[in-house]
């Protein structure tokens, strides 16, 4: 069940803690969350619950969170808003 | 009371604690709606917050509080008849309670229907694999990310 992608230099890890809410951290630091609000809509936040969009494919909001992040200052993915 | 508020914080380490364990049967609501009355009832007079998931017979808690009401309540937890194979997750210092809001918070998990997307890993899996702490530590966090959330659209 936990043999997904691990954390190497610069890469996304992508965890699932319930069937509709995925989360993206890189090297620990959380990138943001996907949550699927209804069947085929998944909304992207960043790492401050702020909502960066909805999609209709889990790969287009994976695909939009891993932009976002990129685009982000690197000092503002250190605060991750959650632990 | 589930939620309260620390305005001010005293001037006191702090100490946060992550453990997971079995319960040791069935939970009906009503149970766990007393075991949580409960919790909140001694953790406010501990001045402990925190938070609790329980999916699939397995609980993880945070708990937030000085080290020695964290000792005291996790000698109580061990003893607790509810719970088997309690095994802290997390163990460190705490700068600033996380849970400021919680005596003990609590999102009802939904049980899983599917594996997880190509590529995932899954967070309980995670937590529940005694990994190396990296890991866990990751899939805590990804817990108390998904707590907020939820927790925050109700």
């Amino acid at each position: 069940m936990s043999g997904g992608s691990t954390s190497q230099q610069g890469e996304i890890t992508w965890a699932r803690i319930e069937d509709d809410f995925f989360v993206g951290s890189r090297d620990g630091d959380f990138l943001g969350f996907i949550d699927r609000e209804e069947p085929g809509a998944y909304v992207v936040c960043d790492q401050f619950s702020n909502r960066i969009g909805q999609f209709g494919e889990l790969e287009s909001a994976m695909e939009a969170l891993r932009e976002a992040s990129s685009d982000a200052p690197s000092d503002a993915l250190e605060e991750t808003g959650a632990l | 009371m589930q939620q309260q508020h620390h305005s001010v914080e005293r001037d006191e380490a702090l100490k946060s604690l992550v453990y997971a364990s079995t319960a040791t049967r069935q939970f009906s609501d009503a149970e766990l709606d007393e075991l949580l009355r409960q919790a909140r009832e001694r953790n406010e007079q501990l001045d402990i917050t925190g938070m609790l998931t329980f999916r699939d017979g397995k609980f993880v808690q945070f708990l937030e509080g000085t080290p020695e009401h964290i000792d005291e309540l996790m000698r109580s937890i061990r003893a607790d008849e509810r719970h088997r194979d309690v095994s802290v997750l997390i163990e460190e210092p705490l700068a600033e309670r996380q849970f400021t809001s919680w005596t003990m918070g609590y999102e009802r998990m939904r049980d899983i229907q599917s594996a997880p997307p190509a590529g995932f890993r899954d967070t309980y899996a995670d937590l529940d694999s005694h990994a190396d702490s990296a890991t866990t530590a990751r899939a805590a966090r990804e817990l108390a990310l998904w707590f907020k959330v939820r927790s925050g659209r109700r």
